[in-house]
């Protein structure tokens, strides 16, 4: 019984393992062919700044002018 | 959806004709044409020669090691216009695992466990929908660490790497504190965090505020917005730029404070503090900002004027008046006291950052030991002299002693292809700070120090009031820009000086062309730098807008001085001429 549960973790460990060995080689193919760099560039970024293009701001231009009040009054 | 090509084209994926636009099948028959003229037989013949000559032994060395730096060829590794990498440079495997596991790796996780400490990903999501400086530029931080640390090795490139990854935690704590007080993103309302954060001008030192730091935070207006984008993918600033003219100003003015105008004109900074203290540091470009800011903002300003000839002793007691008048508004405005001992324990735990610059400088001048790369030491030391004590600089600067002692103590020279010893004067292209490593691994000009560097020298006395405030004073008197550059001619001269404190036989001098006060003393250099027959590269540029004068276009400068002039050889041919303009 004590067996079986040790070989069944074992095998749990293993199979994390090959998951984890995995994700680090993934992640070290993104890294090493920049394809961070080559999804932010050509996707990402036009995309956020077509957002912000779109993005309808205030004219701040006819904020008055004047003496302030202090915030705690 | 749109897609950016290499070309900086973009084509809006599933729309009419889009599968055109992206003339696969130009590429295509073009990619079949060559195979077809293709002699493969031949093709085959020299690689079996190549294989038949490969010296094992050799190639066994560079995968293990790296190439040597003039057979590194890292033009060959950008595609052309975009800055990208065809792929990251092999710099041997230990440094290369380096790179990927302590600075890639490493970073992207610690800016989750960053962003999750300060406020969370919800805010931190709203913030970079909301401000187009978040999430259009700081999602593409890592390419900041790719362009600093190019051509690194061993302890340089852990070094300077450890200067970017504070400057990125601080630059996260920051914009959370913004997110987190931001009446925008928080429905209208102003919270705590907004009613205990005080807002300043980038250039009002954040030393003048340590006696609140027990319950209140202060952080800069601009510095996250504007000054740090610029490095980091400097597309986003362009709007600002742009958006200041958009209203009528004139577009001759220093284009860093037409950005920062910029910023409020698009209402690109976040609402997050009842008050703003604003300053004329570093000129009057700037005070013509802080009108607009005081317009746009529409909330109770101290303005806090240094004066121009500030090492004038007359001007002392008005400039601690000035201060404390500062301190008395905050209280006033936020009836919240200042804490004296507060003040202390920070500006004693500033001395020490201060005392470890005093090290560094010594190493740096004296030694050929420094290890760390002209962009991280000018940009680490700008940032957190501005900022004022952080817990993360004294961690930064326990790991960069730890490596600096390795140096010394193994007499370890991280940068020996050194040609000349460079100081780099003026006020430097906010979009190219990284040329020090192009032009180290191009030519071995290696930039050992910077005027900004070497700006708030000063120690901040404890003992007593008076002798705080006074020492508050001229720290916040030796500020960027004011302290050589415009604080009188005297000062912009101490070029000599520091050229001979740090043992440089090059002047890299940068020649904003929008700066009106350096314009008037450039013949003044030129007749000094022949009188004393010293080299002097003059590198244009506009601060942050790099449409006046292109990256390109500067790398062109230097390299046709170190032709013409110095009659010198590249050490790296492939990096002399190459396309990046749109790249961040």
């Amino acid at each position: 019984m004590k067996k079986a549960i040790v070989k069944k973790c074992l095998k749990a460990l293993w199979f994390l393992l090959k998951v984890a060995g995995f994700a680090y080689l993934i992640l070290f193919i993104v890294f090493f062919f920049d394809l961070d760099g080559k999804l932010l560039y050509h996707v990402v970024e036009p995309n956020m700044n077509e957002h912000f293009n779109k993005m309808e701001r205030p004219d701040l231009t006819g904020t008055p002018y004047g003496p302030k009040e202090p915030v705690n009054d | 959806m749109i897609y950016k090509t290499n070309e900086a084209k973009e084509i809006r994926l599933f729309s009419k004709g889009w599968l055109k636009d992206l003339k696969l099948k130009e590429a295509a028959a073009a990619k079949l044409e060559k195979l077809k003229a293709t002699d493969f037989k031949q093709k085959a013949a020299e690689a079996a020669e190549k294989i038949k000559n490969l010296d094992a032994k050799k190639v066994a060395r560079d995968f293990i090691y790296g190439k040597p730096h003039e057979e590194r060829r890292l033009g060959d590794l950008y595609v052309p216009g975009t800055g990208l990498y065809k792929h990251r440079e092999w710099r041997g495997v230990k440094d290369t695992m380096y790179y990927f596991n302590m600075i890639w790796l490493y970073n992207y996780a610690h800016m989750v466990t960053d962003i999750m400490k300060y406020g969370g990903p919800v805010t931190a999501l709203k913030g970079a929908l909301r401000y187009r400086w978040m999430g259009q530029c700081y999602l593409t931080v890592m390419h900041w660490f790719d362009r600093g640390l190019e051509g690194t090795r061993g302890e340089a490139l852990r070094a300077s790497a450890w200067h970017y990854r504070g400057m990125v935690n601080e630059s996260i704590r920051q914009f959370m504190r913004m997110f987190s007080a931001d009446k925008r993103l928080n429905g209208g309302e102003a919270n705590e965090l907004w009613k205990n954060t005080i807002s300043h001008d980038e250039t009002v030192s954040g030393n003048i505020f340590y006696g609140w730091r027990d319950r209140m935070d202060d952080v800069a207006l601009q510095m996250i917005p504007y000054f740090v984008t610029c490095h980091v993918n400097n597309h986003t600033v362009l709007n600002y730029i742009d958006a200041a003219q958009s209203i009528g100003l004139p577009g001759d003015p220093c284009p860093m404070c037409q950005a920062e105008a910029g910023i409020f004109v698009l209402n690109d900074v976040p609402d997050y503090s009842p008050v703003v203290v604003t300053s004329n540091e570093a000129c009057d470009g700037s005070v013509g900002t802080s009108i607009l800011q005081d317009w746009f903002l529409d909330r109770p300003l101290y303005a806090m004027p240094q004066p121009m000839r500030y090492d004038d002793p007359l001007v002392q007691k008005h400039c601690q008046e000035e201060i404390e008048g500062c301190w008395r508004f905050i209280e006033e405005q936020t009836g919240q006291k200042m804490n004296w001992d507060e003040y202390v324990k920070h500006a004693e735990a500033f001395n020490k950052l201060t005392e470890f610059e005093h090290e560094k400088w010594d190493i740096a001048a004296n030694t050929d030991y420094y290890p760390i790369t002209g962009v991280a030491q000018a940009l680490y030391r700008i940032y957190y002299s501005q900022d004022g004590d952080r817990d993360i600089w004294h961690f930064v600067d326990k790991k960069v002693k730890r490596i600096i002692e390795k140096c010394v103590t193994q007499k370890i020279n991280s940068f020996p292809k050194t040609r000349h010893r460079v100081i780099a004067w003026s006020c430097a292209p906010l979009y190219y700070s990284h040329w020090c490593t192009w032009a180290y691994n191009c030519w071995g000009l290696n930039c050992i120090i910077n005027m900004d560097s070497l700006m708030f020298d000063q120690m901040l006395r404890t003992d007593t009031y008076e002798h705080a405030l006074e020492d508050l004073t001229w720290f916040n008197e030796k500020a960027p820009m004011r302290a050589m550059a415009v604080g009188g001619h005297e000062h912009i001269f101490q070029l000599w000086q520091f050229m001979e404190r740090f043992n440089c036989d090059m002047v890299m001098m940068y020649d904003q062309l929008a700066c009106k006060g350096m314009q008037g003393v450039h013949g003044m250099f030129e007749d000094e730098f022949r009188k004393r027959n010293i080299h002097a590269i003059w590198m244009p540029h506009a601060l942050p807008d790099k449409r006046t004068v292109s990256r390109r276009e500067i790398r062109q400068i230097v390299n046709d001085y170190m032709f013409t002039v110095m009659h010198e050889e590249p050490l790296d041919p492939t990096l002399l001429d190459f396309d990046d303009n749109d790249s961040w």
